[in-house]
């Protein structure tokens, strides 16, 4: 059921628009046929991707640059921009070079940009222009068009520069990969070698033992034999234990970023690149659980110990005892709570709230508690 | 700056609950209109229109109605064998909901034992809700469930109450520390503070207006002002005498508002027959400017649960799947057509 439902559709759609697919078997302009020809093939020009046979393109292009055989077609072609398509749907194949040209142009990274939001913001832009390129009508396409012409105009240097960026991490990446692949192979090299040595050593064991009964050491032969054996042990796990020299420490550095560049137009949120990078100031520092809130306190000072006859119990007796529970925790919080807020004077410190418009929260609230009370049995 | 203060602001006692007297005024005055509007259009929409319009509570009245249900609540709560901070979170909830919300929205003695039931469990005492509904009379465990949600809006899902119990032992024990007072002045004043603590700070507005610390300060002064000096002395070492004779002065504001309720009130006040009769009068006055909507709050509860139950789950497997395969099985396009059937008029009307 559902194979005919899509045949009927694509039937459809190549009626209408009878250049958007790849033909499979005549070719639209000699008319010649696959039966007679068994290796024929397809190519479209990206100019206009309109098909034609291999035939044609070399007969009508052959002698140089010629006009599109296609009728209202007006484009001017030659045989050297032609080739094989990779798609069967031609606009799927046109819209992945708009997406190739558009990238290429377009190539800055997150790290270009102050906030995730702002590089969110450019994506947006640029499958705009995108979307105009590859959907637009006529007036949407001339203009995304001059769009990116003028932007790659104006900014030919960033874009070079992100480019060799692009580049140079891939290269790096790629040497990174190798050099990894390599310290792993020199590691299995060396653990085999080892084991090699370890069983060497196993293996002279017996001899060892009948050259020191031979030379008449100290002590019964079953002693002996134990020593030795207790030596070899020693020597193996030595050998085995042993660290393998790292091979990932000495890893190329990553070369220093460029240097600033002029701001940009139309794009909003770039790094400054000449200013110091706070965020990641801010990611070096140590990790702190209260975000900067000083749990210090100012007014009093904890004592390791308060009298207080109703903790006595807890203190002292076993079943008054409870994991987890201790009275200093007690303690710590009663202490805090006597102090905490003494120098919050609601009065003035809620004043200009109250006007302000951050209070509204609280006016807001008195709302919402109005319009909650309308929603809930409503 | 003190890095205790800074922990305080960030509760949400301070970032949500604490407001100047001024702005809490206007704020019970707004849900005062608010709820007066409400009523209003909703009895005159009713069938037969309600005509004349009901006289309605002025804000102060309804403060001193929710005065009069906070100090029931306080009365009610012993029999429940609660902790002392559990009653007080209870009561605070009851205030904390009933500033944005008005009394003749929603009918106090029930939303009382919501409070309760409620506190217990925002401070981590799980009690069931049979054995607080079998307490009062006429009351099942529904009833005191179907305001719970509605309550937790109002007090903007703030569970966190910070009372002045605690701080009050943290000075006692520092007084004991310091040593220049004996013990029987210092247990004394102890158990008056304490006594305080757990009525005046309830039945004012003082949890809006200052700091758990600062009450109890307030409380201590009244108790005994020595030992607050004292404890001022100590804490403001240092420092100059500005910032202290400053927060002085706020325990003093505080002060005498807890004054103006001492806990003796809380036995004179049943007796008393003059408050009975201005609460009796007050009452009969609500009962007739009521929101008839809210009156039944369980009935209420039940018909938004099965408006909700009957609500038609979207069908979204079978159409995605009809989506993905054109035609869909016969039934499934059936059945569509029926439900589209009776609402397909045109939306510009019949034909003229």
């Amino acid at each position: 059921m559902s194979r005919k439902q899509i045949t009927s559709t694509a039937t459809v759609r190549s009626s209408a628009e009878p250049s958007s697919q790849v033909p499979t078997d005549i070719c639209p302009v000699c008319t010649r046929v696959r039966y007679l020809n068994k290796d024929m093939e397809f190519l479209i020009n990206p100019e206009c991707y309109h098909p034609m046979c291999t035939n044609c393109v070399s007969n009508i292009f052959g002698k140089g640059p010629a006009q599109c055989p296609y009728a209202s077609c007006t484009k001017t072609l030659r045989q050297r921009g032609f080739r094989t398509p990779f798609f069967k749907d031609l606009r799927v194949e046109r819209e992945v070079d708009v997406r190739r040209r558009v990238q290429a142009v377009f190539n800055m990274t997150p790290e270009d940009f102050v906030s995730l939001r702002d590089y969110n913001d450019y994506l947006q832009q640029v499958e705009d222009l995108t979307f105009d390129l590859v959907n637009g009508d006529e007036a949407d396409q001339r203009n995304a068009e001059q769009k990116l012409l003028a932007y790659e105009q104006k900014h030919k240097e960033d874009i070079e520069k992100n480019k060799k960026k692009g580049r140079e991490a891939d290269s790096l990446r790629r040497q990174r990969e190798a050099a990894e692949a390599e310290a792993a192979r020199q590691r299995r090299l060396e653990e085999q070698r080892e084991e090699e040595r370890a069983r060497a050593e196993e293996a002279s064991i017996n001899a060892e033992v009948m050259e020191a009964l031979e030379r008449g050491e100290p002590g019964t032969a079953a002693e002996i034999q134990a020593r030795i054996i207790a030596q070899k042990r020693a020597r193996v796990a030595e050998i085995a234990g042993s660290h393998f020299p790292s091979l990932l420490g000495n890893t190329t550095t990553a070369p220093g970023s460029g240097s600033g560049s002029d701001t940009l137009l139309s794009i909003r949120g770039l790094k400054d690149k000449n200013k110091r990078d706070e965020d990641a100031d801010y990611y070096l520092r140590p990790y702190d659980a209260f975000a900067g809130l000083d749990l210090k306190p100012t007014r009093y000072e904890l004592r390791d110990r308060y009298d207080n006859p109703w903790l006595e119990d807890a203190r002292t007796r076993d079943d008054h005892r409870v994991p987890g529970y201790s009275a200093h925790e007690y303690e710590a919080r009663a202490m805090f709570d006597a102090f905490a807020g003494l120098g919050v004077f609601i009065a003035d410190e809620k004043e200009d709230a109250q006007k302000a418009v951050g209070t509204a929260a609280a006016a807001e609230g008195a709302k919402v508690g109005g319009k909650i009370e309308e929603d809930v049995f409503a | 700056m003190a890095t205790e203060d800074a922990r305080y602001r960030q509760s949400s006692q301070y970032r949500l609950w604490s407001f100047t007297p001024s702005h809490l005024a206007t704020l019970r005055e707004k849900t005062n209109t608010l709820a007066r509007t409400h009523i209003s259009n909703r009895l005159r929409a009713s069938d037969p229109p309600v005509d004349p319009l009901p006289n309605f509570l002025t804000p102060e009245e309804e403060y001193m109605i929710l005065n009069h249900f906070t100090l029931e609540l306080l009365r009610a709560a012993p029999y429940c064998q609660l902790p002392t901070d559990i009653q007080a979170t209870a009561a605070i909830f009851l205030r904390r909901f009933y500033l944005t919300n008005s009394v003749m929205t929603y009918p106090p003695q029930e939303l009382i034992k919501t409070c309760i039931f409620f506190g217990c469990k925002a401070e981590g005492y799980f009690i069931r809700v049979q054995k607080i509904a079998d307490i009062f009379p006429n009351t099942t465990g529904e009833m005191i469930l179907a305001a719970e949600y509605v309550l937790c809006q109002g007090i903007r899902f703030a569970f966190d109450v910070r009372h002045p119990f605690r701080a009050l032992e943290g000075t006692v024990m520092e007084l004991r520390r310091l040593g220049n007072f004996d013990d029987d002045r210092i247990n004394r004043a102890h158990k008056r503070t304490r006594d305080i603590l757990k009525f005046s700070p309830l039945v004012t507005d003082a949890y809006f207006h200052y700091t758990p610390s600062q009450i109890m300060y307030a409380a201590l002064a009244i108790a005994d002002e020595e030992l607050v000096q004292r404890m001022l002395q100590e804490a403001f070492a240092g420092q100059n005498e500005e910032a202290k004779a400053k927060v002085w002065s706020v325990i003093r504001t505080c002060k005498e508002m807890l004054e103006k309720e001492p806990p003796e009130k809380m036995t004179s006040y049943w007796t008393d027959p003059e408050s009975n009769k201005a609460i009796k009068a007050l009452r009969r006055k609500l009962a007739k400017c009521r929101d008839p909507d809210r009156v039944d709050l369980v009935a209420l509860q039940k018909a938004r649960r099965e408006e909700a139950a009957q609500k038609p789950k979207p069908k979204i497997a079978s159409d995605a799947d009809e989506k993905v395969f054109g035609n869909g099985t016969g039934e499934g396009r059936e059945s569509k057509r029926r439900k589209v059937a009776p609402e397909a008029v045109d939306p510009f009307g019949p034909p003229l």
